[in-house]
């Protein structure tokens, strides 16, 4: 009888030592990696300050601003 | 990967840059989430994304369009990070404001957690304990975080399993004091003690 036979695996098997971001194996408990996703979840979902992409227009508005010197030094 | 030679060199600046520009800004919540990661500061963590944001922006044209623009902007971050540590030397410590914003009340049974106390046991580790530990929720593969980090695989690996085991120390508490209940009631005190 085939009734118990396990489905052939579709890739190598995976191990909880192997793989990142938290993936153990099924059915084992890591507190640990549950925390440490939550850490980065949490931090991730945190709302993005209004400002926080301005400093790329002021980098950029700094680098077209044409420098004073050459024209301080023609009198 | 894929090659952009279809493209005219004279029209590729614009478009490019503003592809570019997009990346980062769907990049930002993930570079503020490992930059906190690493210094456990939420002030000194954006002001790292932020620097990051400007260093691979300066440097966008040496991005390869297909390689993989995650791996490549977080490495930037943590090279800055250990120059401000290195140079300034001025790690600082856990906000200890950050638990309260992030506590949740994990489960008690089968080993629950409080982030307070997760968040506490991480800034006891090395930076680069705490980095790979971290690394590992990036969405990063392990060859990916062992690029970011600049070192072999096995090191990553050896960095997490003894950052792990530091962590799984920390949080067991010392073995003569009932840890578990004292850090309930210091840090939440809705959760039930046990």
């Amino acid at each position: 009888m085939d009734n118990h036979k396990r489905p052939e695996p579709s890739g190598p098997e995976l191990k909880a030592a192997d793989v990142p971001r938290g993936r153990t194996a099924p059915g084992k408990a890591d507190p640990i990696a549950d925390g440490l996703r939550r850490l980065w979840a949490d931090a991730e979902a945190e709302p993005i300050p209004d400002d926080f992409l301005d400093i790329l227009d002021r980098v950029d508005a700094a680098r077209a601003t044409p420098t004073n010197s050459q024209s301080e030094g023609q009198a | 990967m894929m090659a952009t030679a279809e493209r005219p060199a004279e029209g590729r600046g614009a478009s490019n840059d503003a592809r570019f520009r997009a990346d980062l800004v769907a990049i930002v919540p993930s570079l503020r989430a490992f930059a906190r990661g690493l210094c456990g500061n939420r002030d000194l963590a954006d002001d790292l994304a932020q620097e990051a944001l400007v260093k691979a922006w300066a440097a966008r044209d040496s991005f390869t369009p297909g390689t993989n623009f995650r791996a490549w902007i977080f490495r930037i971050l943590r090279n800055h990070f250990y120059t401000v540590a290195v140079v300034a030397r001025r790690f600082v410590p856990y906000d200890p404001d950050v638990p309260a914003h992030t506590q949740h009340s994990m489960p008690t049974q089968g080993g629950g957690i409080l982030l307070a106390d997760l968040q506490r046991g991480l800034s006891t580790l090395p930076a680069e304990q705490r980095e790979a530990l971290v690394l590992m929720e990036s969405g990063l593969q392990w060859e990916e975080i062992a690029d970011v980090m600049d070192c072999p695989l096995g090191t990553v690996k050896s960095r997490i399993t003894r950052g792990r085991t530091a962590l799984k120390r920390y949080m067991d508490g010392p073995e003569d004091q009932p840890s578990r209940p004292a850090r309930a009631e210091r840090s939440d005190p809705s959760l039930p003690a046990t």
